[in-house]
């Protein structure tokens, strides 16, 4: 049997790009019914993110919208129009949640405000996600990812003290914001399921930001610190020496650092953490007992943490010896905190663990054949969760939602697709292979 | 015997109450289920954090909070244990390991964060809970999980940052071809992404309403990090490609794609999104340069399409760069918004601690931290659920962190089952 809590609740995604369905993928994943609405006209824009082995103008060939919205289906209408308006009712009657990512407006301007769904379904839980939020001063702000990590804080606590600021490399408050929208709804949900009455969720990204920074916030708030009087941010390091501020890692100790290795590129690093004295133990023991390492300077972790530079350049010329792999197999056999720098490549081809406890799982898609997807990752009583192999292929399982999920009857169904209701009569329907639609 | 099941605590709640009002939560930490078990009260839950004597490591984690004559109090710990309660037991007892038993046979949840291994240790198998408490959810989080070639090593936040992918990604452009800089973000980070999604998986779990054996819920640090890294697994598995990493934007296949963070004038940085240009985004880039004077040639027939524009990008990059050079960076983002281009100041914390919007929304509540002394504390970013914080700010509870053992008598006072049951 598997885990699947939410299988009673019923979802409704109006969500586009990352941070919205990464919360329904959260929540499809441990079992809800998710529909996900569109119009081919208006399909979400993460249809056609990157590595996209086919041409535009098809709907289903990105490999990272596939990644994105596993678990969900696909149901076809136009909000603009009468018919499908009121087919958007319906649904809204029948759901449980509906999640949305919408600049503030959008929502309200096709008539469905917070009101009138509760009008129309007096429980129902309505989660907006946004960059700013939908109240407050600046909540006509527009933004993706990059602009709500700028906003929060994130991208100016990631970097070398004298440098600009590193920043993520990559949209962390939509994966962090997806995480958090998910854990709110089924919160919501545990109210729901005692009869509470409709429910209003707003999670802003420059909020989940602000979360994710709470200590270093904290600590400005109540000690006044300024961080860009500082050493801040302190690199890969737990706190850069010397530095009136902490590095707020939340843990402390040198060597801790990133530390090259003889792997050619870019990506030939090695992680190093020492947190305690028997840990600095073991890392000579590893280093075969260096004459270096026994200058009183490094006797005690202040004075490691002290003459940071020096150590970091023995240390660095040590492991300029091995591959990332190598030192870190050797630093591990040592109980010394170690972790090579893993690419996407390495996660997924030479990474153990993540192939032993099946992070990453295969499954064929009906469009872009078979391929590993990130998965939610638990073992739950010692399986690891699978995803639901279904996509939402655009518009594939319009009729079995009508049909299945609200009752409406075969001519009924025939009339909505005669009157071009359930997919625009200007744009072809495309046929991906003999087994598709 | 007062104690009453987990079921028959959670019928009695109304529709009103916080989401998770009358769920019992045992916390066992050494430092993987913090955020998780303040998820979980500040949703309503009780959480008894099970200390050794002296109190969690945590508590004399830096920084600390300067403000009362010569009492350090650890912010980490504040933020990641306000509104929970603290009993101290010293496990290697056996009266007192007898003692957690039966505080865990009153427990909907327990929050296994003592490292692999150390609760079956202790003699606490699944077999041992289920017969303690049935129907209970273990959640357990590790930093490489239960199973798995990795499951002894011990991590870090660098090392679990680096080696779960999320370093590789960021960092500094490559300066003359030589390695380009890596960088692990600051904040704790390593911890959060098994953090939360351990809370939903733990919430979800609630929600089965089982009554028998264990629900064992294995986390890995290490398996969440890997996940979150938005499009960098299907990066190679669709398209066989790596990225670079590039200065403050995201890491890419190109190895020198347009830029969008600028210096400004003040010496702030500024977050342009240069990469999504489109017709009506570049018109409000001409209008900003235009209402402020600005001489460019920008309005030339080579940028009128998308795509001309993409084929000259670093051209009109040159162009906000000389732009940000005259402003300070506050005031782009101000006039930039007003003209819906999505572009954000680079804040720093001590901007983002006294920002108005962040205030007008009430994400900072005031809680009670030392008795008669309000301060503001970040809140959870969930705008609109009853939560624990917000009624503690109503006065109704306690809001700060527990000193250590403050409530070891309370709450084997309140009819826990004792050792000799």
């Amino acid at each position: 049997m598997g885990f699947t809590p939410l299988s009673n609740m019923r979802v409704l995604d109006f969500s586009w790009n990352v941070a919205g369905p990464t919360a329904t993928k959260v929540l499809a994943a441990l079992g809800a019914n998710v529909v996900k609405v569109e119009w081919p006209t208006r399909a979400d824009p993460g249809r056609a993110l990157s590595f996209s082995p086919f041409q535009e103008g098809v709907f289903d060939s990105s490999g990272f919208f596939a990644m994105l919205n596993v678990g969900k289906r696909s149901l076809t209408a136009d909000p603009t129009t009468p018919v499908g308006h009121e087919l958007i009712d319906k649904l809204l009657a029948w759901c449980d949640v509906i999640v949305e990512s919408y600049s503030p407006r959008v929502m309200g301007g096709w008539g469905w405000g917070f009101d009138k769904m509760l009008e129309l379904n007096p429980n129902i839980i309505y989660m907006s996600v946004s960059g700013f939020g939908h109240t407050g001063p600046e909540s006509a702000h527009v933004s993706y990812g990059p602009t709500a990590q700028a906003a929060s804080g994130v991208t100016a606590a990631s970097g070398e003290p004298v440098l600009p600021p590193a920043g993520w490399g990559y949209s962390f408050l939509d994966v962090m914001t997806g995480y958090q929208a998910a854990l709110s709804v089924v919160a919501a949900r545990t109210r729901q399921l005692r009869g509470a009455p409709g429910q209003r969720l707003d999670v802003s990204q420059v909020e989940v930001g602000g979360a994710m920074l709470g200590p270093m916030l904290m600590d400005c708030l109540l000690n006044g610190t300024v961080t860009a009087d500082a050493a801040f941010p302190p690199g890969n390091r737990a706190r850069w020496p010397r530095s009136p501020i902490d590095g707020y890692r939340y843990e402390i100790g040198a060597p801790y650092n990133l530390y090259p290795t003889n792997d050619p590129g870019h990506d030939g690093y090695c992680a190093i953490s020492v947190l305690s004295e028997p840990e600095w133990a073991a890392l000579k023991r590893a280093m075969d007992h260096p004459e270096w390492a026994e200058q009183d300077k490094f006797a005690t972790a202040d004075g490691r943490l002290f003459h940071q530079n020096d150590l970091d350049r023995y240390v660095s010329e040590w492991t300029r010896g091995f591959g990332k792999y190598e030192l870190m197999d050797l630093l591990r056999a040592n109980d010394v905190r170690a972790g090579a720098l893993q690419t996407g490549r390495d996660r997924l081809e030479i990474d153990p663990s993540l192939r032993e406890r099946e992070v990453f799982q295969q499954f064929e898609h009906e469009v872009l054949g078979t391929h590993r997807f990130d998965s939610i990752p638990v073992l739950v009583d010692g399986d690891p969760l699978r995803l639901n192999p279904v996509w939402p292929v655009l518009g594939k399982h319009t009729e079995a939602v009508l049909a299945g999920d609200l009752g409406l009857s075969a001519e009924e169904i025939d009339e909505l697709r005669a009157g071009g209701s359930t997919w625009p009569s200007d744009v072809t329907r495309p046929t991906y292979s003999k087994d598709t639609l | 015997m007062s104690a009453s099941t987990p079921q028959s605590d959670r019928s009695a709640v109304g529709p009103d109450a916080a989401p998770l009002e009358g769920i019992r939560v045992i916390e066992l930490d050494a430092g993987y289920v913090n955020y998780t078990g303040k998820i979980l009260a500040d949703f309503g839950a009780t959480v008894i954090k099970v200390e050794p004597p002296g109190g969690v490591a945590q508590r004399r984690s830096a920084p600390f909070h300067h403000a009362l004559d010569g009492s350090d109090y650890s912010i980490p710990f504040t933020y990641y244990n306000a509104g929970k309660k603290s009993v101290v037991l010293d496990l290697s007892d056996p009266v007192q390991l007898a003692t957690l038993e039966g505080l865990i046979t009153e427990a909907d949840v327990l929050l296994d964060g003592l490292g692999l291994g150390a609760t079956q240790a202790l003699g606490l198998s699944s077999e041992r809970l289920g017969e303690l408490a049935p129907g209970l959810i273990h959640l357990i989080v590790t930093p490489f999980g239960q199973t798995g070639p990795w499951r002894h090593h011990l991590s870090s936040d660098v090392v679990a940052l680096t080696v779960g992918g999320v370093t590789g990604q960021s960092g500094y452009d490559s300066v003359n071809g030589r390695p380009s800089q890596a960088i692990s973000p600051t904040g704790g980070q390593s911890q959060h992404f098994a953090g939360v999604l351990a809370a939903i998986a733990t919430i979800a779990a609630l929600q089965e309403n089982r009554t028998e054996g264990v629900r064992t819920l294995d986390f890995a640090q290490h398996d969440a990090i890997a996940v979150s890294t938005e499009s960098y697994i299907s990066m190679w598995e669709f398209g066989r490609a790596q990225g670079f990493r590039h200065t403050g934007q995201h890491a890419s296949a190109d190895f020198t794609p347009p830029v969008w963070q600028f210096r400004c004038q003040d010496g702030a940085y500024l977050c342009a999104l240069t990469l999504y240009l489109n017709d009506r985004r570049f018109a409000a880039l001409i209008d900003l340069f235009d209402a402020n004077g600005f001489e460019h040639r920008l309005s030339d027939e080579r940028y009128v399409t998308m795509k001309q524009r993409q084929e000259v990008m670093n051209e009109i990059v040159d162009v906000i760069a000389a732009f940000a050079l005259l402003h300070p960076a506050q005031y782009i983002f101000d006039e930039a918004q007003k003209r819906q281009l999505p572009w954000s100041k680079v804040r720093r914390p001590e901007d983002v601690a006294t920002d108005e919007h962040l205030r007008a929304r009430g994400f900072y509540s005031s809680i009670e931290l030392f008795p008669g002394e309000e301060v503001l504390f970040p809140g959870v970013p969930w705008q609109g659920l009853p939560s624990v914080l917000l009624a503690h700010a109503k006065g109704t509870t306690r809001t700060r962190p527990p000193q250590v053992g403050e409530d070891t008598e309370s709450v084997l006072a309140a009819g826990a089952p004792r050792w000799d049951r």
